[in-house]
């Protein structure tokens, strides 16, 4: 027999409906996590995407945006139980990404959200997809249905990932490699960043002597650094089965990591991403007991 | 190890693709296309953080008026990262006005701008209840280089204050 993901091209896993239960909802549990309890713009001075289209300060009202909050809340259960996802799912990606967009509308582009909206719009458009052949599927889309959107999430997640290792090397000119033991610039910056966000003294190794070591020794930056752009181009490997998608979900996740420890700087909801759509620590450990017993009985 | 499994728990539905298998799909190479065309255009990315780097870089802090640091999250409720960006896209905004680009931009055009960010930071501070602070707020910013030999130096200079 062969597992899935033994070959070098790419498929639809045939997750197991429980499976996509715990994806559902772990992201809808993410979802909930990213929206912020208010929101303080009341002004949109440098428009971004959406921003360009709509005037989204309404949002800024408290009394409103608390009643949106709470469907919010209704609308990610919901799809988490795999109910109704136009609805559900379409509701809650429409306020998080309003609310994005507003945020981003003020000339300080963030981007902690944006990959969260899009898995979120990829799954309601493969929702969507799927209700236009088989109206049927609108109250509670089939197991397929389920499949495809899962896929058309890792979908999004992968190329979100190839399109960063790309402008990495276009914006560089493809000496991103050869720039990297500059990066110890950007260590202190982001350390000091943290440190006059709260004052709070950053004074661990990877914030006081790290960044000195790494201007000093660029070959071993490099030997640490350049293992994440190759995950990142190699991102597509992660559609082709279960187990490539864990090990670029796992060798991007500690990338993540390694970001976090050495920068200071956290991604988690990218993080949170890898975990629940390609790494699936859920259908591993089940593999696992299923192995020990299946062992035991024979 | 060997996994049993059922026909149609296991079967994929792959793409019948002859030879090269392992390239990305088409509908692949066109998102990838696509979010590299829309570019940041929210909620659109290409996540290029980081894509680039020189031996030169800055970053900027809030201040008293006896050069004190503040703590950005507390005073005005967003972080200095969100500041300097803030700050950075209204100086783009104005030098492009005249044809140039931010690295051109005058004293005085980065302490008009600078000033007008510490006005519109005051007021989101004020709506996110922050503790915004009646005297005055300083930007300072810090440039960091470093030479060939890999040593850092640290250049600090206020920009504005409001």
């Amino acid at each position: 027999m062969r597992l899935t993901g033994s070959k070098f091209r790419e498929a639809t896993i045939p997750h197991a409906g429980w499976e996509m239960l715990v994806m559902r909802a772990v992201f809808a549990w993410l979802m909930w996590t990213m929206l912020p309890g208010d929101v303080p713009y009341a002004s949109q001075p440098v428009p971004n995407g959406l921003g360009w289209v709509f005037d989204l300060t309404w949002l800024a009202n408290p009394d409103l945006f608390g009643l949106l909050r709470i469907g919010y809340g209704v609308a990610l259960v919901a799809f988490a139980l795999g109910v109704v996802p136009l609805l559900s799912l379409g509701y809650a990606v429409g306020l998080i990404t309003a609310v994005g967009a507003l945020e981003n509308s003020q000339g300080a582009i963030g981007h902690h959200l944006q990959l969260v909206c899009l898995v979120g719009a990829a799954m309601w458009i493969s929702s969507l997809v799927s209700s236009r052949a088989d109206v049927r599927q609108v109250l509670r889309p089939s197991l397929a249905t389920n499949q495809t959107a899962v896929h058309w999430s890792k979908m999004i997640i992968v190329a979100s990932y190839v399109t960063s290792a790309c402008v990495k090397l276009i914006a560089s000119g493809g000496a991103w490699i050869v720039q990297l033991p500059d990066i110890s610039l950007q260590l202190i910056k982001t350390h000091a960043n943290v440190f006059y966000d709260t004052l709070i003294p950053q004074s661990g190794w990877a914030a006081t002597q790290l960044p000195y070591l790494i201007a000093e020794h660029p070959n071993l930056t490099r030997l640490f650094f350049t293992p994440g752009l190759i995950f990142e181009l190699g991102a597509l490997a992660a559609l082709w089965g279960r187990r490539s998608a864990l090990v670029v979900g796992g060798g991007l996740l500690l990338m993540h990591l390694l970001v976090r420890w050495v920068m200071n700087l956290s991604f988690s909801a990218h993080e949170w991403l890898l975990v629940i759509f390609l790494i699936n620590l859920p259908y591993w450990v089940w593999l696992g007991l299923r192995s020990i017993l299946d062992k035991k009985s024979a | 190890m060997r996994v049993e499994s059922t026909p149609t728990s296991e079967t994929e539905h792959r793409q019948q693709r002859r030879g090269w298998q392992w390239l990305p799909s088409w509908r692949m190479v066109g998102l990838v296309a696509a979010i590299l065309v829309i570019g940041e255009q929210f909620p659109f990315s290409y996540f290029p953080m980081y894509s680039s780097f020189d031996p030169t870089a800055d970053y900027y802090y809030l201040a008293n008026e006896e050069g004190e640091p503040l703590a950005s999250v507390e005073v005005v409720g967003t972080s200095t990262a969100n500041v300097k960006k803030m700050y950075r896209e209204r100086l783009r905004e104005l030098v492009v006005r005249r044809g140039a680009e931010e690295d051109d931009a005058t004293e005085q055009e980065r302490a008009q701008i600078g000033r007008e960010t510490l006005t519109y930071l005051r007021e989101l501070g004020l709506r996110s209840g922050a503790a915004v602070p009646s005297e005055p707020i300083v930007l300072q910013r810090v440039v960091l280089h470093r030479s060939g030999e890999g040593e850092i130096t640290r250049q600090e200079r206020v920009v504005a204050s409001n």
